[in-house]
């Protein structure tokens, strides 16, 4: 016979209609002749409903976007060749003749239209290319500009955390620091790439490797880890680049009239 | 059978594609459920972006003895969890915090939000960390007892104990308040 204890388990199971007949059958049974029992399932009720009724606020709309961007940027759309692929897949391991020449027959299909894909659509890209690389070409638009500029700043800062981190106590707060801006890293990336800037592309390079390294440190090989990338900083001269990299982002600020 | 097998498979032979589009499927629920522990979207969203990253770096490591969709799971509880750790100690660092922003914090609204005023909220941030997980995957994602075990690597019998208790631990905290 079970005990009250193991008939509460089964209430959460009754609510949620996911208890076998034989349960079910059990616990009403209980019910019928113990007091205390139906009075739990009554509290138990209560809350259960208050639980169910739950709803978590819907997240802001310019928050789901640019989430979305990210992952996408991080992955990548779906593609055509990806959804052939997909498709090819599914025979994958199913040995039958049928197969075989599904198998075969979707090979030559998908060779015939990557083809044209391919092939169709090769056109020269014309790219506007900068010569020299330490001049900013022209940005798109003033709050990328603010964007790249305030990122630069946080960098800097990061940079020094890093470097003036010499414990455990910086432990937490350098991995934070570097995760959220590993994760402004990808956008201003974009937008570098889209003013061309060689100069600003080599740098988020640098801290994109470098960021990626601090956001996974672990408690372990802390002190390895950090004098690594500490390392990495100096040798790059990392510092230094981000400075100048300020300087020349204040002035197309300037010009910009922001 | 995991519904998602095929993806997994190419995603692990190193396929980024195939994972854009498992990361496409389950990217509203890992927000929602990084969102349930942080209750704070600008944190959530983070984290949601890193458990993507980890993933697809760690897909090697999953064995395909439980879904897809539990292991993702299971990595978005831990972060969360573990963003929740440094953000308690990261008030510890106030100071810090604030030179942070007068050097040019990139997002004009506060990155963290105190004091939510929700009393479900606040009784449910006294449970365990599995007792609540437990409830936020049961109530607020409506995953099976399997599926709970699973993300949480423990037995169905735990995880309705889990269920249990945390119950009880929420009928006595939300009277307290009344
Ligand atoms: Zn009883």
């Amino acid at each position: 016979m079970k005990s009250c204890s193991e008939f509460e388990q089964l209430f959460e199971g009754y609510f949620r209609s996911d208890l076998s007949p034989a349960e079910e059958l059990v616990l009403l049974t209980h019910l019928q002749s113990c007091v205390s029992c139906n009075k739990k399932i009554e509290k138990f009720y209560s809350i259960h409903s208050v639980l169910m009724k739950h709803k978590r606020p819907a997240a802001p709309p310019d928050r789901v976007e640019s989430y979305y961007k990210q992952v996408d940027l991080s992955f990548g759309r779906e593609t055509i060749s990806h959804k052939f692929l997909l498709f090819f897949n599914r025979f994958a391991g199913k040995r039958s003749p049928v197969y075989r020449i599904a198998q075969f027959a979707s090979l030559v299909l998908i060779g015939v239209i990557v083809g044209w894909i391919v092939f169709a659509q090769v056109e020269p890209k014309v790219v506007f290319q900068n010569n020299d690389p330490y001049q900013m070409s022209q940005p798109i638009s003033s709050v990328d500009i603010d964007y790249i500029y305030y990122y630069l700043q946080a960098s800097e800062m990061v940079l020094l955390e890093i470097q003036n981190s010499t414990d455990q106590s910086d432990f937490y707060l350098n991995r934070e620091l570097a995760q959220k801006l590993l994760i402004k890293t990808f956008r201003v990336s974009e937008i570098a790439l889209q003013l061309n800037n060689l100069r600003m592309i080599n740098f988020l390079n640098r801290m994109e490797l470098l960021l990626h390294e601090a956001s996974n440190l672990n408690e372990e090989e802390i002190d390895e880890s950090l004098d690594t990338i500490k390392m990495v900083i100096e040798e790059a001269d990392l510092l230094r680049e981000v400075k100048n990299l300020q300087t020349l982002m204040k002035r197309t600020k300037d010009q910009f009239g922001t | 059978m995991d519904p998602d097998r095929q993806l997994v498979r190419l995603a692990k032979n190193g396929n980024k594609a195939a994972f854009g589009k498992l990361a496409r499927r389950y990217r509203d629920g890992v927000l929602a459920l990084a969102y349930d522990f942080l209750n704070d979207y600008e944190n959530a969203q983070d984290v949601a972006q890193n458990v993507f990253m980890k993933a697809f770096k760690n897909i090697g490591d999953f064995e395909e003895k439980s879904r897809f969709s539990s292991w993702l799971f299971r990595i978005t509880v831990n972060a969360s969890l573990d963003a929740r750790k440094s953000k308690i100690r990261r008030r510890k660092f106030l100071i810090k915090k604030e030179v942070y922003e007068k050097n040019g914090q990139v997002s004009a609204q506060p990155e963290w939000q105190d004091g939510i005023d929700d009393t479900l909220i606040n009784a449910l941030n006294k449970l365990s960390d599995h007792q609540q997980t437990a409830i936020i995957l049961r109530y607020f994602h409506d995953k099976s007892v399997r599926e709970i075990a699973d993300v949480l690597d423990c037995s169905e019998s735990t995880v309705r104990i889990h269920l249990h208790r945390a119950i009880q631990k929420l009928d006595k905290s939300l009277k307290k308040r009344k």
